[in-house]
């Protein structure tokens, strides 16, 4: 169990990163001065992973959509008291998340932390799945899935994802149907958790307030031992051309909301290269400092909720521009003409650098947070990085990078998703 | 680490606070004007957005938001927000500090605080008044933002709840104003409650970060002291008014699931006992709403209890399915009377009380969150430490909490209804 301090001499910071016996990855971050802890206990496994292979089995399995989501909730309730109960002996608040490409169960304290990261490791490697709680558990989640259905921006997110994707699991919703969520039982259940909630494929990422060698110990305490069964997720061929160019749907609002996304496709292993390039290059064309946002904020075509960046994980990756307008397609027009004079001329040294510059401050700003950074290290962990590599290639990012990455956007591989006042 | 907070009166109604704690890597300066909630909230609440997109050395938006993006991402930027009866207009500034700028002779701190001097003080007026042109856009901006309170109906299912909760009340208005409010606010009516907020609202400023804020606060000291200041407006909040009749008010929406929020008053002041009773009641996820209303009833995904202290006010939402909205609203009901009736333990007093523990002690993590917490205590003339705050806390007993949900008062339910 070998320690390895990662170091960054740009921020002044660094970290341990741990390989545990038990097959579980560690990363601690202690934060001189502070209060309060954060700690993140999370699994490679998302709402996109329904279909899957270990050594153990023959073939891959198809599992019903939302069954990450479903997992995450069930996995509080032990056989003896649940989760819940024993973090609110110490004050601690604790939660969860699934997303597209991760499920993390986390508390933060100010006080208790032993305690807490004992609870927080013996709960998540202890699942207690009967008839009767997963039954329970069905009622709470549909109300989930029915007030996502009822938020306007959750539903231009994923019609655009539709739009975009023609088999990319990423476009169904994180906690599935309410069709999909009727044939999840506790024998499925049981089967996810075998297979993802392997130590191998998990990581521990902790930061504030904490001992290192107390911290430790109690992984040591608590951890069991997990053989690597070498986990596979099939791969899903996805055609280049988007599926579908426009989609629209009426629901309660009071102004139209609109999702443009743009196609990409990046090798995994430059995944987080690609994100700073476009996410530089996109707040340069579109940001609050540049021509575009100014012009049509003026004009009232757009207002301030709209905001343009990177949507990606593991296995998708696309150019998003969103907001508000009377008139979407307007937008999604400007959008396109804009792009295209960008493609034309170039981005200038000036603008890249201003932009770069915003970039990276954003990213310094991270470290006064106990909260982001333990959350930050779990993805880069996810991602094979290290935390630093984000500011460090931010600060190492050339013009020609940025030029680069917009040559090769299609700007024609786009789709808008729309979602109107119902009276409209 | 527990931080003190240094504050001074430099101006009449004007004090200055700061927090110098080399844990955080970034400096926060915000200046916080305070008046009554009034229907002339929209007007107000344009005033920080016009004076944030623009100044005389940066007389357009782009200009400003250049300058911006080459100091590292600083921020210039505004909340508007209410404390009970009282609108909150802050004016802050975020950015690193100069010791992490790429070169070693950028100012970031200091110029950073001279934009935020200038956007505040140094406004573009043609003829004395805000300019017509960005008047528009800043009202057509902020129209779209009430606006868009109606797409998310929790949250805008709660604001109506208000409306009714505290009619006749300041607190019943929205902070951002009314959109009929906004689209008649002129140039002269702006520009004027800018003169007046200058003049005679109490101001709060407040520096917290890793800066030792000795040449910051001289400067700050310098224009704010500056000020000719008259007549100043103090601000208040009262306990809301409870209704001889509890009221029901129904509104149909196409949703999938219904929004129910209620809203119970009290004439109680005895804040700690309060808030211990709300987080037993549906505070935490082992609460009486998570663990009864939720969990074993399965009636909803989300179902939490508020305590308002400045209102002395309790607010309970839910989502719910229609035919399940009267069970709920029964079942939420029934744990307020079991708390009422002692039917909870020692260990649920002790959990609630650390829980509020946890969160009291993690202000002091952030600038922003440390900022909060003081503003609200000074807004209260209770200033303490968070952890001074909590020694109040190990006082409650569980006949003071009993006697809370005793006391509360069941006064507006409002629901957004499911119709097709």
């Amino acid at each position: 169990m070998g320690r390895e301090i990662i170091k960054s001499s740009r921020v002044n910071e660094e970290y341990i990163r741990i390989k545990h016996k038990s097959g579980l990855s560690v990363c601690l971050y202690p934060m001189k001065g502070f209060n309060s802890s954060y700690a993140l206990f999370g699994a490679k496994y998302g709402s996109v992973d329904t279909t899957f292979k270990t050594g153990d089995d023959s073939d891959y399995v198809t599992v019903p959509a939302g069954i990450a989501h479903y997992l995450e909730h069930k996995l509080f309730e032990n056989e003896g008291a649940p989760a819940f109960d024993l973090f609110s002996k110490t004050g601690a608040n604790a939660n969860a998340f699934t997303s597209f490409d991760k499920t993390a169960y986390l508390f933060s304290c100010s006080q208790k932390f032993d305690e807490n990261l004992e609870i927080l490791l013996k709960f998540v490697q202890d699942p207690y799945f009967t008839d009767e709680n997963v039954e329970k558990e069905r009622g709470i989640i549909e109300q989930e899935i029915k007030m996502y259905n009822d938020s306007p921006d959750w539903q231009v997110l994923f019609n655009g994802l539709s739009a975009l994707y023609h088999n990319n699991p990423v476009k169904i919703d994180i906690a599935g149907t309410i069709q999909s969520i009727a044939q999840i039982n506790k024998e499925l259940l049981y089967k996810c958790y075998n297979t993802f909630y392997n130590l191998n494929n998990m990581t521990l990422c902790i930061a504030g307030n904490i001992d290192v060698d107390k911290t430790l110990e109690i992984c040591d305490k608590t951890l069991k031992f997990s053989e690597d069964k070498g986990l596979l997720s099939s791969h899903v061929h996805e055609p280049y051309e988007i599926r579908e160019k426009e989609i629209s749907v009426k629901m309660s609002c009071s102004i139209p909301l609109f999702t443009i996304m743009f196609k990409l496709f990046v090798k995994e292993s430059e995944s987080l290269e690609n994100n700073i390039f476009y996410s530089i290059l996109f707040e340069i064309i579109f940001g609050v400092s540049g021509d575009f946002y100014n012009t049509h904020y003026k004009s009232g075509l757009i207002n301030d909720a709209f905001s343009a960046g990177v949507f990606n994980g593991r296995g998708f990756f696309a150019g998003v521009v969103q907001g508000e307008s009377s008139t979407p397609e307007a937008v999604y027009e400007k959008v396109k003409e804009t792009l295209c004079r960008a493609k034309e001329k170039g981005i200038s040294e000036q603008s890249f650098l201003n932009i770069k510059k915003k970039v990276y401050g954003k990213q310094l700003m991270m470290f006064g947070s106990v909260e982001a950074v333990a959350t930050a290290m779990l993805e880069a962990q996810f991602s094979e990085r290290i935390l630093y590599d984000t500011i460090e290639i931010t600060a190492r990012t050339t013009l020609n990078d940025i030029n680069n990455a917009l040559s090769k956007l299609d700007i024609e591989n786009s789709v808008i998703s729309m979602v109107k006042p119902v009276d409209s | 680490m527990n931080n003190i907070i240094n504050r001074k009166q430099i101006a009449d109604g004007i004090h200055f606070s700061f927090i110098s704690d080399s844990r955080y890597k970034v400096n926060r300066i915000s200046v916080n004007f305070f008046s009554q909630l009034s229907p002339d909230a929209g007007v107000n609440a344009l005033i920080p957005r016009l004076l944030s997109s623009s100044n005389r050395s940066y007389p357009e938006r782009k200009a400003l938001n250049e300058k911006k993006a080459s100091l590292y991402s600083a921020k210039v930027d505004f909340n508007i927000g209410n404390i009970g009866d009282t609108q909150q207009l802050e004016l802050f500034a975020v950015s690193i500090d100069n010791k992490y700028a790429l070169s070693d002779d950028e100012d970031v701190t200091g110029e950073v605080v001279a934009l935020l001097s200038e956007c505040i003080f140094h406004p573009v007026l043609k003829d004395g008044l805000f300019r017509a042109e960005q008047l528009e856009e800043e009202k057509k901006a902020l129209i779209e933002t009430i606006e868009a309170e109606f797409n998310d109906k929790r949250d805008y299912a709660r604001k109506r709840m208000y409306e009714t909760f505290y009619e006749g009340e300041p607190a019943a208005l929205n902070c951002l104003g009314t959109v009929e409010a906004v689209k008649s606010a002129t140039a002269k009516a702006v520009t004027d409650a800018y003169y007046g907020l200058i003049e005679s609202a109490p101001i709060e400023i407040f520096a917290i970060g890793c800066n030792d804020f000795k040449e910051i606060s001289k400067r700050l000291k310098k224009v704010f002291g500056a000020l000719k200041r008259s007549d100043i407006k103090q601000v208040q909040s009262l306990p809301g008014v409870i209704k001889d009749i509890p009221t029901e008010k129904i509104e149909c929406f196409p949703v999938e699931q219904n929004k129910m929020v209620l809203g119970y008053k009290t004439k109680s002041s005895n804040y700690c006992a309060c808030l211990v009773m709300a987080m037993i009641l549906g505070g935490t996820p082992s609460s009486k709403l998570f663990t009864v209303v939720r969990e074993k009833m399965s009636l909803c995904y989300y179902c939490w209890a508020a305590y308002g202290r400045d209102k002395c006010s309790m607010v309970i939402d839910c989502g719910v399915d229609g035919e399940n909205t009267q069970k709920a609203k029964e079942a939420i009901s029934a744990q307020l009377t079991a708390i009422a009736q002692g039917e909870f333990s020692e260990e649920d007093i002790m959990n609630a009380k650390m829980s509020i523990a946890n969160t009291y002690k993690s202000y002091n993590d952030s600038p922003a969150s440390i900022a909060g917490w003081y503003l609200a205590g000074i807004y209260r003339n209770d200033i303490k430490t968070p952890e001074n705050a909590l020694c109040d806390f190990e006082k409650v007993t569980k006949e003071e909490i009993m006697k809370q949900a005793e006391l509360m008062t069941a006064d507006t339910v409002y629901i957004i209804e499911r119709h097709v």
